[in-house]
């Protein structure tokens, strides 16, 4: 049985009638990280924030465990939550912060004192105790916040993009944390990011959402290497996947400026093609570099090739220049077809 | 430092605002203080009677009396509209038409003339014809005149000031609640706080600055109430509605004494000047 279990979640907002989650199903098993990616207005947040209890669905069905938690209150659905503003309470010093969940369920102190001291050992915040969250640095807040959903020892963790305000360093370095913090801790976990490197990295499944629409869910590799939809393929990957329009004529995928056999439906309309797949070689497709953009262990190369851009990655420091000719060989075995929906379409063996 | 090239052109600039503080504010303070050294009723020439004024205010016993019934009508106006405010905020920090209809009613009272109020408040009072006394009427208690009874005008003349200032009040805690993230009540919510937990624990710490804001600025409201006392009870019944304005209005227009009221105006300025400086200090806090 799965620990979280969202069925059929559907979100009206009131102003303009629109439809924030339009049919949101997600599984989420025990002590799993999952991550809800996708860009701003795709329904991620506000999935989380049902499942917290803090927004009601209009239709649809929450299942913590086997329990149906749709009318339960959300300080009894055994959930905490980390913001991304942090959501401290500013006139109480950390330690009062970190306590207050136990303060409010009655948790004696002698007890209290001791869970806050077991997080704030965990989460090297030991020195920060009597502090006020203003004295403290964005990422010693985050600390903060992740300590005071700790010491309740939740059954499921949400995060809300927690780490969004911090600076890129810093970001790294408490993504690897968080992710080991919450394994260590043997807990299920719903993490929303609209940063795919913290989903790629952190989660054992990723579910890629758009326009209220869970598009993907699965692992990070699969999520990557085999994009159930081209919004999916367009969405994970930096730079983007190159996604052409395509028709199929007999056994031929055309694509300009490729062509290729394809021994699949003739559905196809669209073609997605790696940067990082895209090789360069001595023969093959004539194209022209048109832009370089060095980033020290790579280089971005977009080239025109039959009035198509198309964008490629190279290792290291490209030795082309603009203006310079090249020769574009793709393997098909690369290309990702999707039909006019947006579906993956599969070559048959 | 820029040095203005001659010394005239910075005194031009300021003398607007220069001429409009010494005529009506520093001059005069100067001549009340110079005034409280004499006895003069107007018609005579005055006399210098050194510091007789004070003397005998304090020994009169009035001082203590007018400072004493304006701090207990300020301890209810302050509490009262503090206190109104703050639960109509909560009540109406919501979205929608009618929410942001009512905050409007609430505050257009602020916006009324002091004694378009007063006068409102007096018809509706009326022992003979306002609602109160039909209402009163209607419930069987015979007529009541609240306004002519000792032991009640002071509270009377207070609520009628919170009815005024309360949606000044109001608008201040809704600026303060909005203030507070959504987030950090929402964690709370998730920590297990109940709607009082919320408010107790997490909210009212979050708006005690706003709230010593209104305390000190309805104080010094209170501490000038005027209009309501003229317009409502002239003083009476009994002097039980002599505040300090008032008292200060009626030695000089009613009693002739320059010297006395010039002297109540000094203390009452000094009394003024100690609460502003409490206000500023608070507010300096706040920053």
């Amino acid at each position: 049985m799965p620990e979280v279990s969202l069925q059929g979640l559907v979100k009206k907002f009131t102003l303009g009638n629109h439809l924030a989650l339009k049919d949101v199903s997600l599984d989420v098993e025990a002590g799993e990280f999952v991550a809800l990616v996708g860009p701003s207005g795709c329904g991620k947040s506000t999935t989380l924030r049902i499942l917290a209890g803090l927004e009601e669905a209009d239709a649809g069905d929450i299942f913590l465990g086997d329990v149906r938690v749709n009318d339960v209150p959300p300080d009894q659905r055994d959930i905490a939550m980390v913001f991304q503003g942090y959501a401290l309470y500013p006139t109480m010093t950390v330690r009062e912060n970190m306590s207050f969940p136990l303060r409010m369920r009655k948790v004696k102190a002698p007890e209290a004192e001791e869970r806050v001291d077991t997080a704030a050992t965990l989460l090297k915040i030991g020195n920060l105790l009597d502090r006020r969250p203003h004295q403290l640095s964005g990422g010693e807040r985050q600390r903060v916040a992740m300590g005071r959903a700790i010491v309740r020892n939740p059954r499921v963790f949400l995060f809300d993009e927690p780490l969004s305000n911090l600076d890129a360093a810093l970001r790294t370095e408490l993504r690897v944390e968080i992710a080991e913090l919450v394994r260590k801790l043997g807990r299920t976990a719903l993490y929303v990011t609209h940063d795919q490197a913290e989903a790629m990295t952190m989660a054992d499944r990723i579910a890629v959402m758009h326009q209220g629409v869970v598009q993907s869910y699965a692992s990070p590799r699969d999520t990557y290497e085999r994009p159930a939809t081209a919004f999916v393929a367009g969405f994970l990957g930096n730079p983007r996947m190159n996604l052409l329009d395509a028709s199929v004529q007999g056994r031929m995928v055309r694509a300009s400026p490729f062509a290729f056999e394809w021994s699949g439906a003739d559905t196809v309309r669209k073609v997605g093609l790696r940067p990082e797949e895209l090789g360069l070689a001595d023969r093959g497709i004539e194209a022209k570099v048109i832009g370089l953009e060095p980033l020290g262990a790579e280089t971005h190369v977009r080239v025109e090739a039959n009035g198509q851009i198309l964008v490629l990655r190279v290792r290291g420091f490209a030795k082309h220049r603009v203006g310079d000719k090249v020769h574009l060989s793709p393997s098909p075995a690369h290309f990702h077809a999707f039909d006019e929906n947006g579906d993956r379409v599969e070559e048959r063996a | 430092m820029m040095r203005p090239r001659k010394w005239i052109d910075p005194t031009w600039m300021l003398a607007p605002t220069l001429i409009l503080l010494v005529v009506f504010f520093i001059a005069p303070v100067g001549i009340a203080i110079y005034q409280s050294l004499f006895s003069w009723d107007l018609l005579t020439p005055p006399k210098p009677v050194g510091g007789a004024n004070y003397i005998a205010l304090l020994k009169s016993g009035e001082l203590f009396w007018v400072t004493g019934r304006t701090l207990l009508f300020s301890a209810m106006v302050v509490s009262g509209a503090m206190s109104l405010g703050l639960s109509l905020a909560l009540l109406l920090n919501r979205r929608g038409l009618w929410f942001s209809f009512v905050r409007s009613a609430v505050f257009s009272a602020y916006v009324v003339s002091w004694v378009a109020v007063a006068l409102l408040w007096l018809w509706i009072l009326d022992p003979d014809r306002g609602i109160v006394a039909k209402a009163l009427h209607l419930a069987g208690v015979g007529s009541v005149k609240l306004l002519n009874h000792p032991d009640t005008v002071l509270p009377v003349l207070a609520g009628v000031t919170v009815w005024k200032i309360t949606g000044y009040a109001m608008i201040m805690f809704l600026t303060g609640l909005q203030a507070i993230p959504n987030e950090v009540v929402e964690a709370a919510r998730l920590d297990g706080a109940g709607a009082l937990s919320r408010f107790r624990f997490i909210i009212w710490p979050m708006l005690r600055p706003t709230a010593t804001f209104v305390g000190t600025t309805s104080l010094v409201i209170s501490f000038q109430a005027f209009d309501v006392v003229r317009v409502m009870t002239q003083g009476g019944p009994v002097r039980a509605s002599t505040l300090f304005v008032y008292a200060i209005y009626e030695s000089i227009f009613m009693n002739l004494r320059v010297g006395t009221a010039s002297a109540l105006t000094v203390v009452f300025f000094v009394v003024l000047l100690s609460l502003s400086w409490l206000q500023i200090r608070m507010w300096r806090q706040k920053a």
